[in-house]
């Protein structure tokens, strides 16, 4: 008899709150390079860590403002993966750089993916709600990663987050070979 | 180790501002309808089937979606319809082909254009009674194979996890109950008076013993909300009042009412008297898990900001008081008005 339907992806039901949460939620290559910027940041210090969670969700609810004002850009997908790669890379490589650095990465990643998320908008109603929702997660996220690899203590766990800022390099490299095909 | 940060004042003054208005502007754009429609398939005879198609209304206005049969499905009987005060009801008795309704697919055309998801109910002859959620990514329903009792469990269970993580009035009230709460094992107490008074009330409801209107109650849990605004802006101040001491019993009172809500949500789904308690139990099941996984969420974030140690200077503390105090406010207004509306 009735079998499921599959799962929603950005038309969530819950509101467009809810919707901009489920749409970073279920955009992968939105949420690695954050995933990336959190282990960096916290590998490299407190300060850091700080830097990064203040920074990144300012940018992205800025930046997705101007990107639900001008639309979306018709930019190649090797330019997509540079978020991937330097930041995975900078993660795996664990390298040492200034507060103010890390920062500027973190207002970097936050107007490019910020840009990307808000000009998917440009034509909605309900753009602004769903920007912010998006950014709570951003916000949750950045603060989870950066504060759980801050607390990693053991030389094992500093190795295993640097593990996956490489896998995150890879993805990049992977995704800037598709898109220079 | 280094030293907090503190953000300077007018930063302060400004994110608190942001907060403000955006809460205000959000206040208004999580009121969406999302009630599901519903369609139940009872079994009258062999490839005979009563069929009761609910959809809900939303300020008067009929959801336009429309149910497709397939074409070797024909009406016995011409839809009757009933308007009730929230939704519009169709009956119609439907015969099909020598396969019964196996293999075929229902549609539900427009679907995709709403929020709006589809609980479908199918009662067979032989007992069998299988549920299932619709949503708009995936208009149809295509009627296979049966399904164990556990994938009906499932059912349940995730609409009580959707009811309590789509109920915003719910959870934000215990995230209120978060900040009133000053140590570990009152956290517990309080969360689990929650739970137990919810769970009382559920039952009573959806069992039928109780039954409180549904404008009254959402107003007076909108109320709950707002009374806890104010009671954190106390704690923020150092002063204490009976809620501050004892915030378990408060959590159990409101639990009380909310727990009348969740059973609205429950019942909406136009449950039969049969499924009720298996129903229940599974719901609440889903409530509570939805429930844990948020004050697990919101209890982490706290101390993986203690970790990265920002520390917010004392203005903006005050930002959980203010989303709780407005919203609550806004929905206390919002459903008195609907209910004076509904009086006058």
């Amino acid at each position: 008899m009735p079998v499921d339907a599959s799962a929603h992806l950005v038309n969530t039901g819950l509101g467009p709150i809810y919707d901009g949460i489920v749409h970073f939620a279920m955009s992968p290559e939105a949420i690695l390079p954050i995933v990336a910027l959190g282990i960096f940041a916290g590998l490299r210090g407190l300060n850091h860590a700080r830097a990064s969670v203040l920074i990144l969700p300012v940018a992205w609810v800025a930046f997705g403002l101007v990107g639900m004002l001008f639309g979306p850009l018709a930019l190649n997908p090797a330019i997509e993966s540079l978020p991937l790669l330097i930041l995975g890379a900078l993660a795996a490589a664990d390298i040492r750089m200034p507060a103010w650095g890390t920062g500027s990465l973190a207002l970097l990643l936050g107007a490019f993916e910020g840009y990307n998320f808000g000009s998917a908008y440009s034509a909605a109603r309900d753009g602004f709600p769903a920007l912010t929702g998006s950014a709570g997660l951003v916000f949750v996220l950045i603060a989870f990663v950066s504060a759980a690899v801050l607390k990693a203590k053991w030389d094992w766990t500093r190795i295993a987050v640097r593990v996956v800022g490489s896998w995150t390099a890879a993805s990049g490299m992977l995704l800037l070979g598709w898109g220079l095909r | 180790m280094s030293a907090q940060l503190t953000l300077p004042m007018s930063l302060c003054r400004l994110l608190l501002g942001a907060v403000v208005a955006a809460v205000a502007f959000v206040s208004g754009a999580v009121a969406h309808e999302i009630r599901p429609a519903y369609l139940q398939i009872d079994e009258m005879a062999a490839n005979r089937y009563k069929v009761v198609w609910r959809t809900p209304m939303l300020s008067g206005m009929r959801l336009p979606i429309v149910l497709r049969f397939p074409e070797s499905v024909r009406n016995v009987t011409e839809p009757a319809e009933r308007d009730l005060p929230d939704s519009l009801v169709q009956t119609r008795v439907i015969e099909t082909d020598g396969a019964g309704l196996a293999g075929k697919r229902v549609e539900f055309v427009g679907l995709q254009a709403t929020i709006t998801d589809v609980l479908v109910r199918v009662h067979l002859l032989d007992g069998t009674v299988e549920m299932t959620m619709i949503h708009p990514s995936q208009p149809w329903i295509d009627f296979a194979a049966t399904r164990s009792p556990l994938a009906a469990a499932r059912v349940y269970f995730v609409s009580g996890f959707q009811h309590i993580l789509l109920g915003i009035d719910h959870l934000l009230f215990v995230f209120g109950l978060l900040f009133i709460v000053r140590s570990r094992w009152m956290l517990v107490k309080t969360i689990t008076a929650f739970t137990v008074a919810h769970s009382i009330t559920l039952a009573a409801a959806t069992l039928g013993k109780v039954e409180i209107p549904a404008l009254p109650l959402n107003a007076m849990i909108a109320l709950s909300t707002l009374f806890l605004g104010p009671e954190i802006v106390r704690v923020w101040r150092g002063q204490t009042s009976f809620t501050i001491r004892h915030p378990w019993i408060v959590s159990f009172a409101f639990g009380l009412l909310h727990g009348f809500g969740f059973a609205s949500g429950l019942t909406a789904l136009g449950l039969p008297q049969g499924d009720i308690p298996f129903a229940l139990l599974m719901f609440n099941l889903g409530v509570e898990a939805g429930q844990l996984v948020f004050v697990g969420l919101i209890v982490l974030l706290i101390a993986a900001l203690k970790s990265i140690e920002i520390r917010l200077p004392r203005g903006l503390e005050l930002m959980p008081a203010y989303v709780v105090g407005i919203l609550g406010a806004y929905w206390t207004i919002d459903r008195i008005a609907a209910m004076l509306g509904g009086a006058a």
